[in-house]
């Protein structure tokens, strides 16, 4: 087309053909559209979507974050990197019911995997920050966790003198509060795990779950798991308390951190309220629960269907949900986050 | 450099008026404003958004909550960017808006908080709906009595809960309780049991949830979210559109003021322009200038009035003058000797009269406005009442610009710009230009008339030279005949003397002869005189007399009576009356003469037409008559001898001559002045002295006769000789004569005693009358000379009585000549 505008001198029956012709093209590709239409049709109506890795993130932010994120020096002394506890090669979290804190004892909460917290609503257990800067900021000011100061930290920045260039090629100036905040937060956003089979089912490969796995969706919906976990993240959207047909904390003494939001908020409607977990790589990401307290995920199941659904589920339904839980497990750059012992494939 | 200061100071206000308009004139940021409303719109979308998404899932149609979370997201980044709309807006607005913001982010606020319990129990109550939707179905009793009581229950229940959740009220609550509870209370077995122990469960959390989910929505519905963005929105662009007014009328004033700075910067282009221009034109006129003052030096004398009238011109032209005029004056004398004046087409009024020019000349009060050496008065209206003003105000002047014009030290004359309609702007720069252009004149003109003056004292150094040469070839001629003559007249005395054999026939004719021989002297005589070689002792002469002698009976008025100068009565009378002779045939007997004597003192040199006079005292006898004038060529040639107008036998041609030489004996000068047609008048200066003096035309009485003294007489002509031995006897001298001044010498050295008195000729081959004069006075200092001589120029004169001559006769001798100054030296 462009040629025949470009040349104005040629006869308008040439052009006419022109038009013709893509009109039977775009017929042609319609039909082979509604021809294969069928299989491809993806699932929009689940209340869960696929996961997909975030657009438009600095490149050079994310290889300056991923560096500071396995540098021990952002902890007071040297002693840890973020990714000590929060293990890229692995699941992103230690596969520890609760985290050994510098001091040696270990933390309040189960340390939850950095994979998709960026896509969480909230963060932490308790739903405490709304930012990763604010998070990654209180993390490493803990003196229990990374107990280093900005002081220190830029300090030990600036005297590096390859950090000296990085910063001051992406920030244009010397490391700071705000700049490494930055780095690692951008980093963080790019920690996606997506390709997770189910994302393949829902967006229209019927091959991508076993007969036995879309029957244990099927229950996850139908006893209502759904309700909750749901979302890009399965989860992760909002609060919910943790005991609603049972009390879990009966059979023991509560901690502080048993009762949940109730402990930064004071509001007795609190008590025992905490983010609805994101269920992505749940397969992955033993042990469970806020104390870790429990390293089945089959026995997990069975804990919040029993609470918060005011059910005991067969057996049968408890492994088909598993079945379909592990669908759930997604690749970060191109590596399956699961167990190769786990791994059906 | 007040200019420059005065452009700067504009440049400056100029740039801080724009400066501070671009400020005004700077909208609100279009970026953000941009960012506001899209942050406005983004609020009221999600909150509908939000709405219809909790209705939805409210609903069990919307099962995944990340829409409300999102919705919640954006209004937090919409209400960063809300935010920051108030940037820029004077306080009390900005205050306004952040009010209105933090209304819209408390009920964003309030609407999270709703959000966050709506979604927590919406979620459990969903489920529970579920719930009791898919087991009202598997709860299905198998047989028995129970069968009918749980089944009969169950619809009960179903339609209670059905009522329930379509009207949440408390009598529907109710009932979907006590159906509940009869149901809890019925016997199952234990499959049913635990059916219906979950029922029971959700059931009653349905009861419970429900009624707070709804008014969760309801409260959420009712937050003022929508409101209170809309007046947000509304306070907001109410100042952003005031805002933006303003700056668009900054803008165009922004815009006048620069419209103004081009129109300055115009301005100062054309005034640029215009100075290059007048820049170009004054050194064009330099240019000129420079080839008028190259051109005047190699001009003729003749076309210099023509180049200093095309100079002026142009310079009238350059300076915007009216008129231009340059007055010659010398300040030692009255009145102006020479003008050039321009006048601008168009103008007619005269130039500045004489008057006003030497006012300013004399600079009648006018010091206030001298500048660099000229006078400048930019407006006459504005002088201070006074003659100057006068002076001005009579000669049409508005304004007036002139430089003196001085050469050598002298001031020659004035070079004046005049405007008469308007005042004329002159600048330094022009009163520059118009010294300069006031030398290159004065230089021009002064030179005209240096080779005026030397031309003409060319030609009468010319003149005189040849009256010279003619004096001195008439001289020599008339020396010869001099002493023919002296031999004629001798020997005719002599004859005339002595007895004649043959009667009065003979006697008759010596008689002849002695008259033509005193026609002939009397020529000689003037010819001498004319030459200047006549002898003359001068003595004092009191002029009026002589004159009036000679002219007794013309009219005459003589005002200097007692005007005295040394000299020769005689010739004082020859001068008068050969002019009054020359007068009377000019005007061939018709007319008047005016003789007129005064006297006159030159404090300067002064050229005549016929000579130069020395500064002096002088006596000037002027003869004026009312001829018809003399033309050129007369004028040049009237002194010499020989030259004459009149038909030939009418005049001797020696008339003027004889007065020049006598004139010029006199150390005098000639001016002649005449006008064609008019007359002609000779003014005679001779220079006056103080002495006084006896009376003209008395003769002496006539010497007594000698009584055998023995005289010595030498001349190398021995026909003199003859006829002074004769004439010396006669006289009753004892004569013995010499025609060889060496002869004389020895005989004298023989006897020195022998002689009483020594007549010598003066030229004389071997030994001069002086030499001899000296010679003999070594032997006899007491010895009286007597020289003879044909020439005898006043200096001659003086030479040889400072030899000791004695005294001096004229040649030819006559014998009353000789006795009385034999008379006088021996008795």
């Amino acid at each position: 087309m462009a040629r025949f505008r470009q040349d104005g001198t040629r006869s308008r029956g040439v052009t006419s053909i022109g038009m013709l012709s893509i009109r039977a093209g775009l017929t042609i590709l319609t039909c082979a559209i509604v021809m294969g239409g069928a299989p491809a049709q993806p699932h929009q109506e689940e209340p869960i979507t696929p996961v997909q890795l975030p657009e438009r993130l600095d490149a050079a932010k994310v290889r300056l974050g991923e560096q500071l994120f396995r540098d021990p020096r952002l902890s007071g002394g040297n002693v840890i990197a973020c990714s000590g506890c929060h293990r890229l090669e692995a699941d992103g979290a230690d596969g520890q019911a609760l985290s050994a804190g510098i001091d040696g004892r270990p933390l309040e909460f189960n340390t939850p995997t950095i994979f998709n917290a960026a896509t969480s609503f909230r963060l932490n257990w308790r739903g405490n920050f709304r930012t990763l800067e604010e998070e990654n900021d209180s993390v490493l000011l803990n003196p229990r966790i990374m107990n280093t100061s900005w002081k220190e930290l830029v300090a030990k920045l600036r005297a590096d003198r390859d950090y000296a260039k990085e910063f001051a090629a992406i920030y244009g100036g010397g490391a700071e509060r705000a700049s490494v905040l930055d780095a690692l937060a951008t980093f963080q956003r790019s920690l996606v795990t997506p390709d997770a089979r189910f994302d393949k089912w829902l967006r229209g490969e019927p091959n991508a779950l076993s007969p036995d796995e879309e029957r244990g969706y099927r229950l996850f919906a139908a006893y209502g798991c759904i309700a909750c976990h749901q979302g890009r993240n399965v989860g992760g959207n909002l609060f919910q308390k943790f005991g609603i047909f049972r009390d879990p904390f009966s059979r023991r003494t509560e901690s502080a951190a048993d009762l949940g939001r109730f402990a930064l908020t004071g509001d007795a409607a609190d008590r025992h309220v905490f983010r609805v977990p994101s269920l992505r790589n749940v397969a992955a990401t033993a042990p469970y629960f806020h104390d870790g307290s429990t390293a089945s995920l089959d026995q997990a199941v069975r804990i919040m269907a029993r609470n918060q659904l005011g059910r005991e589920l067969p057996d049968a339904d408890v492994t088909l949900i598993v079945r379909f839980l592990d669908t759930l497990t997604g690749e970060y750059q191109g590596r399956s986050l699961a167990p190769s012992d786990r791994s059906p494939r | 450099m007040m200019q420059a200061r005065a452009l700067m100071a504009v440049t400056a206000a100029l740039l801080l008026l724009l400066t501070f308009l671009a400020i005004r004139a700077a909208g609100p940021d279009t970026a953000r404003h941009e960012r506001t409303l899209e942050a406005l719109r983004a609020a009221i979308l999600n909150e509908a958004a939000l709405q219809r998404d909790v209705l939805e899932a409210r609903a069990g149609l919307q099962r995944n909550y990340d829409p409300l979370v999102g919705s919640l997201e954006n209004l937090r980044g919409a209400l960063d960017d809300l935010r920051l709309a108030s940037k820029g807006a004077p306080d009390e607005v900005r205050a306004m808006i952040d009010r209105q913001v933090e209304g819209v982010a408390a009920a964003v606020g309030d609407q999270e908080a709703l959000v966050e319990q709506f979604k927590s129990r919406n979620a459990l109550l969903q489920n529970s709906l579920i719930f009791f939707m898919h087991a009202t179905g598997p709860v299905q009793p198998r047989g028995g009595a129970e069968r009918d009581a749980v089944t009969a229950e169950l619809g009960t229940l179903t339609n209670a809960m059905l009522r329930f959740t379509a009207d949440p009220r408390a009598e529907a609550a109710t009932e979907v309780t006590v159906s509940l509870d009869r149901l809890a209370r019925l016997p199952v077995d234990d499959t049913l049991s635990e059916s219906i122990r979950n029922l029971d469960a959700h059931g009653h959390l349905i009861v419970a949830t429900l009624p707070s989910v709804n008014d969760l929505v309801a409260r959420l519905l009712a937050v003022p979210m929508a409101e209170r963005t809309r007046a947000l929105e509304s306070v907001y662009l109410d100042w952003h559109e005031r805002a933006a007014t303003r700056a668009d009328v900054f803008r165009i004033l922004l815009y006048v003021a620069a419209l103004a700075l081009a129109l300055y910067v115009g301005f100062l282009f054309l005034r640029l322009c215009a100075n290059a221009r007048a820049l170009q034109a004054r050194v064009e006129f330099e240019h000129l200038l420079a080839a008028v003052s190259a051109q005047f030096i190699h001009l003729p004398r003749d076309q210099i009035d023509a180049g200093v009238a095309h100079g002026l011109a142009r310079l009238g032209e350059h300076m915007a003058a009216d008129r231009a005029d340059i007055f010659l004056r010398r300040p030692d004398e009255e009145g102006l000797h020479g003008h050039y004046a321009w006048r601008r087409a168009g103008i007619d009024a005269p130039p500045p009269s004489a008057a006003t020019v030497s006012a300013v000349a004399v600079g009648l009060d006018l010091a206030d406005h001298e500048r660099a050496g000229c006078l400048q008065v930019p407006d006459v209206a504005r002088m201070p009442i006074g003659a100057a003003r006068a002076h001005f105000e009579r000669d049409d002047i508005r304004s007036w610009l002139s430089t003196p014009m001085g050469y050598a030290g002298r001031q020659v004359g004035l070079l004046a710009l005049t405007t008469t309609r308007s005042p004329g702007r002159w600048t330094d720069d022009d009163i520059a230009l118009l010294r300069m252009a006031g030398e290159v004149l004065t230089t021009a003109i002064e030179r005209q008339r240096i080779e005026s003056e030397q031309e003409a004292l060319e030609a009468r150094l010319h003149q005189a030279q040849r009256l010279e040469a003619v004096g001195t070839l008439a001289g020599g001629i008339a020396h010869e005949f001099n002493n023919i003559l002296g031999a004629i007249v001798g020997h005719g005395e002599m004859a005339l003397a002595a007895p004649l054999d043959d009667g009065r026939r003979v006697r008759r004719h010596v008689e002849r002869i002695m008259r033509a021989a005193e026609r002939a002297r009397s020529v000689i005589d003037q010819v001498l005189t004319f030459s200047r070689r006549r002898e003359r002792r001068r003595r004092p002469v009191a002029v009026a007399p002589a004159a009036a002698e000679a002219i007794e009976l013309l009219r005459a008025s003589l005002r200097a009576p007692d005007a005295m100068m040394r000299g020769d009565p005689t010739e004082l009378q020859q001068i008068v009356m050969n002019l009054c002779t020359n007068a009377a045939h000019a005007m061939e007997g018709r007319g008047a003469i005016a003789i007129d004597l005064d006297t006159v003192e030159l404090d300067v040199d002064r050229a005549l037409s016929h000579g130069q006079l020395a500064a002096g005292r002088y006596v000037r006898l002027a003869v004026s008559d009312s001829g018809p004038g003399i033309d050129a060529t007369t004028m040049r040639h009237m002194f010499e001898p020989f030259f004459t107008t009149k038909a030939v036998g009418r005049g001797t041609g020696l008339g003027l001559a004889t007065v020049h030489g006598i004139v010029a004996a006199h150390h005098g000068a000639i001016h002649v002045e005449s006008t064609p047609g008019r007359g002609t008048r000779f003014e005679v200066y001779l220079p006056q002295t103080e002495e006084r003096t006896a009376q003209v035309g008395h003769s002496p009485p006539p010497p007594p006769p000698g009584s055998g003294q023995t005289i010595l007489l030498v001349d190398d002509e021995s026909d003199l000789v003859l006829v002074g031995e004769e004439m010396l006897a006669a006289l009753g001298y004892e004569a013995v004569g010499f025609d060889d001044s060496t002869a004389a010498l020895a005989s004298f050295r023989a006897d020195p005693d022998r002689f009483d008195l020594v007549l010598t000729d003066e030229v004389m081959p071997h030994m001069t009358g002086t030499e001899l004069t000296k010679a003999m006075h070594r032997l006899r200092p007491d010895l009286p000379v007597v020289l003879m001589t044909g020439y005898a120029g006043p200096v001659e004169l003086d030479r040889v009585q400072s030899a000791g001559v004695s005294d001096v006769l004229k040649k030819p001798l006559r014998s009353t000549t000789i006795a009385a100054c034999l008379a006088r030296h021996l008795h």
